[in-house]
């Protein structure tokens, strides 16, 4: 699904990201660890074109559709929770309202409320995040500190809902200070010195 | 055009009920002198400029602010270069659909006053070549305004593209209009 080939990032003299090689296959979830400023951040951004590299190669399948959550979720504070969420949907005309509300459930939101984004808390904000991710059945999903702001109730909805993901053909990556066991990672990464280095493998 | 009109649902009702409590100010304030037409009557009322100018970019700001608030969520799903693009064409649409609304809405209430602009072409063809010159540059700014605030597209919110919009403004209108 993705094949990511020697990719270099710098800002100024600080080299982020050294000759980073990575393979992620359709169904695969992949956990990347490290400490704070190691580029994890820099590399999902990469992913996802908000960032552009120095050097190297980012290979997707073909017609691969991304959604991501990185960062503090800036949102139209003035507006409500659906709009939002109908504002993000209709860039693709993928937008499933059914499938938004049933998020929005297990989320323990409510999607009808008329309340303005700019009152909702850090975590309410993380869970809006979380489903404009996944709402329009995106092929890869990336998380960027999913868990900041949940309750441990949503963490294991999270879980849970992560967990589901690959069984639809879905690929994840997660970058987290947070290990979140109870995802069934195929593969867990260090990130060091600009590269990723293998933790372990597991198989299922 | 799909991307465009889901951009038009940020322009809350708020600032579409402010400009039309400024338009109507306008009006009610200028007096209907049958001598003028509308463009006379943009030129010569600084403060109607000002205020309307003010209006404007401050406008633009925020609907950019919200636009780079939410970049990373439109550059997931539109990538980067369509989503900058489609920004840009929106900002710089949305600017030409502002002065068109105001041009239109001043030329229903002061007209065209086409028979006396033919009589001063006949006796003052200097005067009303300037005139023009000056209210192309006019509209120009506009464009010069919304280009210096889509700048800070995926850069931190700043005040300080705010100050040079204003800046500007203030040179152009004293260097021109004064």
């Amino acid at each position: 699904m993705l094949e990511i080939k020697n990719l270099c990032k710098s800002f100024g003299p600080n080299i982020i990201l050294n000759d980073l090689s990575l393979i992620l296959n359709r169904g695969e979830i992949i956990y990347i660890h490290g400490r704070n400023g190691c580029g994890k951040s820099t590399l999902l951004k990469i992913i996802c074109d908000i960032l552009k590299p120095d050097q190297g190669d980012i290979i997707f399948d073909k017609d691969i559709y991304i959604g991501a959550l990185i960062e503090n979720p800036g949102f139209i504070e003035n507006e409500s929770l659906s709009f939002n969420l109908k504002f993000l949907g209709s860039f693709r005309k993928k937008y499933d309202e059914n499938k938004v509300i049933e998020l929005c459930k297990q989320f323990d939101l409510d999607y009808y409320n008329k309340a303005k984004m700019k009152a909702y808390s850090v975590g309410m904000r993380q869970k809006v995040g979380i489903i404009q991710a996944i709402m329009e059945n995106q092929d890869l999903i990336i998380f960027d500190e999913p868990t900041r702001g949940l309750d441990d109730e949503s963490i294991e909805t999270f879980e849970n809902m992560v967990n589901q993901l690959p069984k639809e053909g879905k690929s994840v990556i997660i970058a987290s200070h947070d290990e979140l066991e109870n995802i069934h990672y195929h593969h867990k990464y260090l990130m060091k010195k600009g590269k990723l280095i293998k933790d372990e493998e597991i198989s299922h | 055009m799909e991307i465009y009109k889901n951009y038009l649902r940020l322009i809350s009702k708020r600032y579409i009920l402010l400009f039309i409590i400024i338009y109507l100010s306008i009006i009610f304030i200028i007096d209907s002198n049958s001598s003028m037409h509308f463009i006379d009557v943009i030129l010569t009322n600084n403060y109607v400029s000002l205020v309307l100018n003010t209006y404007f970019y401050i406008f633009i700001y925020h609907i950019i602010n919200i636009l780079n608030d939410m970049r990373y969520y439109t550059i997931t799903r539109l990538h980067y270069k369509h989503c900058k693009n489609s920004i840009y064409t929106f900002i710089f649409l949305l600017t030409f659909l502002f002065l068109v609304t105001f041009y239109t809405m001043m030329i229903l209430k002061f007209g065209f006053a086409y028979e006396m602009h033919m009589k001063n072409m006949i006796f003052n063809l200097h005067l009303y070549i300037n005139e023009y010159v000056v209210f192309v540059l006019y509209t120009f700014i506009y464009f010069i305004e919304a280009f210096v605030l889509l700048q800070q597209f995926d850069k931190k919110k700043s005040i300080k593209y705010i100050g040079v919009v204003f800046t500007i403004n203030l040179i152009i209108r004293y260097v021109v209009f004064l």
